[in-house]
């Protein structure tokens, strides 16, 4: 008894002192790094003013933060509407195949989604795959430039990230009583009014971490846009890796990456308020 | 809609599904405002009929007709049928206006229609004033309530009712079963109610459909079906009965003498039979009469009261008390247990019968029910 509580105390102040190291800390130094002041050698000189937020309103910095708003906002609605109809035939499926398909969705997770980004090229590459295919089938008759453009950045991240809708979407979809879905129809609701008016509803909570854990990443992941994006696309994830490691603005690149996490924090409140909302339903 | 045609109509329905097989050729005729109870063991595929008259699932062979009309291929939005889920099955994200209004709005019924007849449903079922809660703020009776209101508001021809009082308690269940029926009386609504609880089917209906294993077993009025059982499935299943096999003798009229053991019996049936058939003698509980040896030693008229042919020797193994009435559990002389039901006299609200009692037991005469041997 005394043993096992001696444990989990151990346990507990372990995890906790990791989290206090290596999340909460760096945090910490980052919003602290992001009132400061860049000057010459070294790298932050601690301060207190707000200068590093303001600059991200400038109309060059906002740009960057409106166009990588807009590209994840696009990857997050495209993967929505690609995820949604395969999660719904996944939720359907009997146990046996259904679990062959979860392994398909799974599987990319294998591999490094660097590589994974590399393999992309080998796909969208002027006598890539995709250009042999159009050309095969005399749909195009010279090979498209599809590498280093934004729609190349935007496969690429819808790639990478369907995924991470698919699963959400899947757990809700599941979970949905499909008397519910039975009940609208003796009602009188058509399939497309019961979709709209019950199921889209009931899984809202899937939607909302599905979309969060697309559109989050889609911000950030910065090696996707180096890769097929040349230097052309500009993500937020690019804009901080840059002000850390190429300009030396730390404390800017500190408000960016701040700025960042708030937007994070305000989705992540948005979805406790939609879970919360349907959490409480019980019925039996 | 002339006055004969039924409401519904099943004919030769048949439900598979692989190599399962659920309903095996209904055929059954529901008339307007009829209270039909589909009656059956779980698995019996009484609520695949439901299903089926919804518009849930398609049957696999067979037609259904609704209001002279073949609903094959109609979606259930299209079928004047509303269902009462056996779970509700009230939509979590709704208030109880909004369930009740749903199919009203789905219809594309103006606001203030939908204001107002959303009110009446509550109404009808109590709820008014719970407008605005959500289902799980709301009681299991509650809810059931709800349920029913979403179903009737929209005015189906037909109300498909899945077990709908199976979550409640007792007391609770009680009186939804009269609620329910007096709502059926007073809207005039044909009901098809499913359910495995013979009381509730016979307490409720002006029909009992007793389905097992897909098939119709047999299909009455309550005391039909009790009194006067198609086979010893649905005998078994309506209530308790007391078996016992006898061998036809003779036949005189409507009248068979069977020798039971080392008896000869008189009984009544409105069945066939020809002598040396084996036969089923049924007999309810509360339809046997058992007196002790001394009583019948000492009153000579109540031995004339037992059915022509005598009665049977046993003793009593032990009662059980059930509050109005108490059962009296018999090991007959020849190896049978029986039990009968008894009610307090009176006078005197103590068990009459001890364990240990040596007892006669037979019946009133045209009380039992005569099956042809089966097996």
């Amino acid at each position: 008894m005394k043993d096992s509580r001696f444990f989990r105390r151990v346990v507990v102040t372990a995890i906790l002192a990791w989290m206090v190291l290596f999340a909460f800390g760096p945090n910490l130094l980052v919003l602290l790094a992001s009132f400061g002041h860049s000057r010459g050698a070294a790298f932050v000189e601690p301060g207190l003013s707000l200068h590093n937020y303001l600059r991200l309103l400038e109309p060059a910095y906002g740009r960057i933060l409106l166009s990588s708003l807009w590209l994840a906002g696009g990857v997050t609605i495209i993967c929505l509407v690609c995820g949604y109809p395969f999660a719904a035939i996944l939720a359907r499926t009997r146990p046996p195949w259904r679990n062959w398909l979860l392994l398909l969705v799974v599987i990319p997770f294998w591999t490094n989604s660097l590589v994974r980004t590399y393999a992309m090229i080998a796909i969208l590459n002027a006598n890539g795959i995709a250009n042999r295919l159009l050309l095969a089938a005399g749909l195009i008759q010279a090979p498209l430039p599809m590498m280093y453009s934004d729609g190349a950045v935007l496969v690429g991240l819808i790639y990478a990230l369907l995924p991470f809708m698919v699963l959400p979407l899947y757990a809700a979809l599941e979970r949905l009583d499909q008397r519910f879905v039975e009940a609208a129809r003796d009602l009188g609701a058509t399939p497309v009014k019961t979709f709209v008016r019950i199921i889209v509803p009931l899984t809202m909570p899937g939607i909302v971490s599905g979309c969060m854990l697309v559109f989050l990443p889609a911000l950030g992941m910065f090696y996707v846009t180096d890769v097929l994006g040349g230097a052309k696309g500009m993500l937020l994830g690019n804009f901080i890796r840059d002000q850390f490691l190429t300009s030396r603005d730390w404390p800017f690149g500190s408000a960016a990456s701040v700025a960042m996490t708030v937007v994070m924090g305000f989705m992540l409140l948005l979805y406790w308020k939609s879970n919360t909302r349907l959490s409480r339903r019980e019925w039996t | 809609m002339n006055g004969s045609a039924p409401l519904v109509r099943l004919q030769q329905v048949c439900k598979r599904y692989g190599d399962q097989v659920a309903l095996v050729d209904v055929d059954l005729d529901i008339f307007n405002g009829e209270f039909v109870t589909i009656l059956g063991p779980s698995g019996c595929g009484k609520t695949t009929l439901l299903r089926l008259v919804a518009g849930f699932e398609p049957v696999s062979s067979g037609r259904i007709q609704l209001n002279g009309r073949d609903v094959a291929g109609l979606p259930p939005e299209k079928r004047e049928v509303n269902t009462v889920f056996q779970s509700y099955a009230l939509f979590p994200h709704m208030t109880v206006f909004d369930n009740v209004a749903f199919g009203l709005r789905m219809r594309g019924q103006a606001p203030e229609e939908i204001q107002r007849r959303v009110g009446d449903a509550l109404s009808l079922v109590q709820l008014t004033g719970f407008e605005a809660r959500r289902p799980h703020q709301l009681s299991g009776g509650q809810q059931q309530r709800v349920a029913v209101a979403r179903a009737i508001v929209n005015r189906p021809l037909v109300l498909l009712l899945d077990e709908p009082l199976s979550a409640l308690d007792y007391r609770l269940r009680k009186q939804m079963q009269l609620d329910l029926k007096h709502l059926q009386r007073r809207l005039g609504i044909t009901f098809i109610l499913v359910t495995h609880d013979q009381e509730e089917a016979f307490s409720m209906s002006d029909r009992v459909v007793v389905l097992n294993a897909g098939r119709i077993e047999q299909a009455g009025p309550p005391n039909e079906v009790y009194e006067q059982p198609r086979n010893l499935y649905v005998a078994r299943f309506v209530g308790e009965i007391n078996l016992l096999d006898g061998l036809v003798d003779r036949v005189e009229g409507e009248r068979v003498v069977l020798r039971i053991d080392h008896l000869n019996v008189r009984v009544k049936s409105n069945r066939t039979f020809a002598p040396s058939d084996r036969v089923h003698v049924l007999l309810r509980p509360e339809d046997l009469r058992v007196e002790t040896l001394k009583d019948l030693a000492d009153n000579p008229a109540l031995k004339n009261s037992f059915a022509d042919g005598g009665y049977f020797l046993g003793t009593v193994q032990e009662t059980i008390y059930k509050g109005a009435t108490y059962d009296v559990a018999v090991l007959l002389d020849n190896g049978r247990p029986i039990m009968a039901t008894e009610f307090f006299n009176a006078e005197d609200a103590t068990v009459y019968f001890r364990p240990g009692d040596r007892v006669a037991v037979s019946w009133i005469e045209g009380w039992e029910v005569l099956l042809p041997h089966e097996g």
